[in-house]
């Protein structure tokens, strides 16, 4: 069993900058846990931490039953890939990979049979004998990840390993590390900026901003229930729309408004948080692209805008709206006929509506 | 066998021997000891006439012999019994008849850490058949402390062709001989880091001819290494060919610095505990001041960027999106850094 747990982890720098602000994270055995955020967030320090390379500062992290903060990052029983994974270019991809298990005094037959089976996963058998210069750059990709494989750990920790590899590759390549996580059955910990990466390949993502975790959950609700306006704004591409909105008491119901338009909020929704504290409070509103439906007639519905820019994205049309002064972007289907300065009108999926809170920025609903 | 070769050997061998086994200079200065708290310290030596090399002294048995770096050196062991002195006759023996089987790695070594001169090294270089002409770039491999052995054995396997040093307890020394090292050194930073977990900082050396030229390259390595731990301290390699600016900037006069920061950095100050602009600016020189890419790396809109960056400019005067004021911007930084220090 080789979970990972974190409790009250900090890292403070010696000039006083506080990186990591108290984490408290359980990540199960065998799960394929993504750290995403910005740049400057603390994941990577997070995952430095958790392979040795940066000490803790404050709080305890334990592999299985095991504490190791003292413990020798060699002695932790991990293996990381790093962004930067450069092969040993005088070596072929054989010796790469066998370059740690020789190191350690491996046997001739145990090195041979790891190698072999790592190759055999990463379907890179046939190129044990090639050089790195002889390797496209997913080969290469795989080599590296060959390296950790063959070192059999408890734990693999990637820094955001795709992240040099082109668009095409990296859609590829997140495919091949996903069915690697399938195939080994162990621990994987990946480090990302990129939240489509996190979305695709997680089993659980924790969402940082400024060193502090915002919300840890699979990714379905990360999407659909963000704890907060930054998970909210951070995952799902286009962005969510956020507006300025008071919530008002009408006689047919609470309403979300905003300027040039207004949302009904449901029972629902309205059983999630204290809607009564709130009536007559600014509130932020939420909505995803995706939520937004776009009439070519204006007449159709309440909401009036024009649109700005068109992106014809093929499977789908991104639409980027002007409404009332503020800006808007919506997701649609393929659609010809619209083009830039059309007027529109919108309607609003009020069930996929998100309410946050002005100053806490705390999801509401 | 150089000096440090000699006290690895001492090491295992005094293990064997009962009594107090001491491995000092000519000046009585304790190098190694099997007892700890002697190292360091001094022994009051007898004397040796010319003709004599060894002594029964205060209970000690003595015997003084000569290295291959010309220089004496006396073993003392403090039993009385016939059997120490066969014992302290037979090391010494050991120790005299190897000092002409040196390494290149030893005798480089020797001369990086001025224990020998130029022309004892000279001497001895030619005495390995070293090619005295040849090209040389010396990488400083630097690393935390209690993990040379395993050091040393990743760079052996990693560089056969180049000549690996341990420094010290926390640097060795790779010498090149030859082009095309940026690969290889990417190599060095990685396979340390995945198989040890430790990040090495690495500096580089200017290519130098000749074998005595090689103390340059080590030198610029050393300045290439303290740049980075200085101004760089994300990165990972140094190369002092690349680090005009901060090289600059660590080895002007205190006075000088000090009147340049004071004239050009204008209200640096204002913003240098600012983590966040500082950020800003930072990648934003990452990226060539290329406004788009940075909001990205940065996960901002670009209104938030440009918001920053007219906040610097309201702040401090420098207008970060213009070339000059980039530059002495970003000079003022690496000089506020030195200053810190």
């Amino acid at each position: 069993m080789a979970g990972l747990s974190l409790t009250g982890i900090n890292k403070i720098y010696p000039n006083g900058y506080h990186a990591v602000k108290d984490v408290e994270l359980e990540i199960r055995d065998k799960e394929f846990m993504i750290l995403v955020g910005p740049s400057g967030c603390g994941k990577t320090t997070t995952l430095r931490m958790i392979a040795g390379l940066e000490e803790i500062s404050k709080g305890e992290m334990k592999i299985g039953e095991r504490v190791v903060n003292e413990v020798s990052p060699k002695d932790r029983d991990i293996a990381m890939v790093f962004q930067n994974y450069a092969l040993y270019p005088h070596m072929t991809v054989y010796d790469n990979m066998s370059f740690g298990l020789k190191l350690r005094k491996q046997s001739k037959e145990e090195i041979d049979q790891r190698v072999t089976k790592a190759a055999d996963i990463l379907g890179i058998e046939p190129l044990l004998d090639r050089k790195p210069k002889q390797l496209s750059g997913g080969q290469r990709q795989r080599v590296a990840l060959g390296r950790a494989i063959v070192r059999n750990p408890q734990v693999f920790l990637m820094d955001e390993p795709l992240s040099n590899l082109d668009a095409k590759l990296r859609v590829q390549m997140r495919a091949e590390l996903i069915k690697l996580h399938e195939e080994l059955s162990t621990t994987f910990i990946y480090v990302t900026h990129d939240q489509t990466e996190a979305m695709t390949m997680g089993t659980r993502i924790c969402v940082m901003n400024n060193g502090l975790i915002q919300q840890v959950d699979d990714p379905h609700t990360i999407y659909t229930k963000p704890a907060n306006k930054f998970v909210a704004g951070f995952i799902g591409a286009p962005q969510m729309n956020f507006l300025d909105a008071r919530i008002m008491k009408m006689d047919d119901g609470v309403y979300a408004t905003f300027d040039g338009g207004r949302a009904l909020l449901s029972e629902e929704a309205l059983k999630q948080f204290e809607s009564e504290k709130y009536i007559n409070k600014d509130v932020t509103l939420g909505i995803r692209p995706e939520d937004i439906q776009v009439h070519h007639d204006e007449s159709k519905a309440d909401i009036k805008a024009k649109i700005d820019v068109t992106e014809l994205l093929g499977a789908e049309t991104i639409l980027y709206l002007e409404m009332n002064g503020n800006k808007i972007i919506a997701k649609t289907k393929p659609n010809q006929s619209i083009k830039s300065k059309d007027p529109v009108s919108l309607t609003f999926d009020t069930t996929r509506i998100h309410l946050f809170d002005k100053e806490t920025e705390l999801a509401l609903v | 066998m150089n000096i440090d070769r000699r006290k690895r050997v001492f090491k295992k061998i005094y293990g064997l021997v009962d009594g107090t086994l001491i491995f000092m200079d000519s000046d009585g200065y304790v190098l190694e000891s099997s007892d700890d708290s002697r190292v360091g310290g001094y022994i009051d030596l007898p004397s040796f006439n010319n003709d004599q090399d060894r002594i029964m002294y205060r209970g000690w048995s003595f015997r003084q012999f000569k290295g291959h770096d010309g220089r004496l050196y006396v073993l003392a062991l403090d039993n009385k019994k016939q059997t120490t002195q066969t014992i302290i006759e037979l090391i010494s023996i050991m120790f005299e008849e190897d000092s002409d089987d040196l390494t290149s790695e030893e005798v480089i070594t020797d001369y990086l850490k001025d224990r020998i001169t130029d022309e004892v090294a000279l001497e001895l270089a030619g005495k390995i058949k070293e090619d005295l002409e040849k090209k040389y770039t010396v990488c400083i491999v630097e690393h935390k402390s209690g993990i040379a052995d395993e050091m040393e054995s990743i760079l052996r396997n990693l560089v056969p062709d180049a000549y690996t040093v341990p420094f010290d307890n926390t640097k060795m020394l790779l010498i090149f001989k030859d082009d095309n090292i940026d690969e290889v050194l990417m190599s060095v930073v990685v396979a340390v880091s995945e198989e040890l977990l430790v990040e090495p900082k690495i500096g580089v050396g200017t290519e130098v001819e000749g074998f005595l030229k090689m103390k340059d390259s080590f030198n610029d390595a050393i300045t290439a290494l303290g740049v980075l731990k200085t101004y760089r301290t994300t990165d990972k390699i140094s190369y002092y060919k690349k680090m005009a600016l901060p090289i600059i900037i660590n080895e002007m006069p205190w006075d000088q610095l000090n009147r340049i920061y004071k004239a050009i950095s204008g209200n640096i100050h204002i913003v240098i505990d600012d983590d966040e602009l500082i950020l800003t600016a930072q990648r934003f020189f990452e990226h060539s001041l290329n406004v788009t890419d940075t909001s990205q790396v940065l996960f901002i809109h670009r209104n938030t960027l440009i918001y920053r960056l007219n906040k610097i400019e309201k702040l401090t005067g420098f207008d970060l999106r213009k070339f000059e004021d980039a530059l002495n911007f970003y000079i003022g930084l690496y000089m506020n850094n030195r200053i810190k220090q």
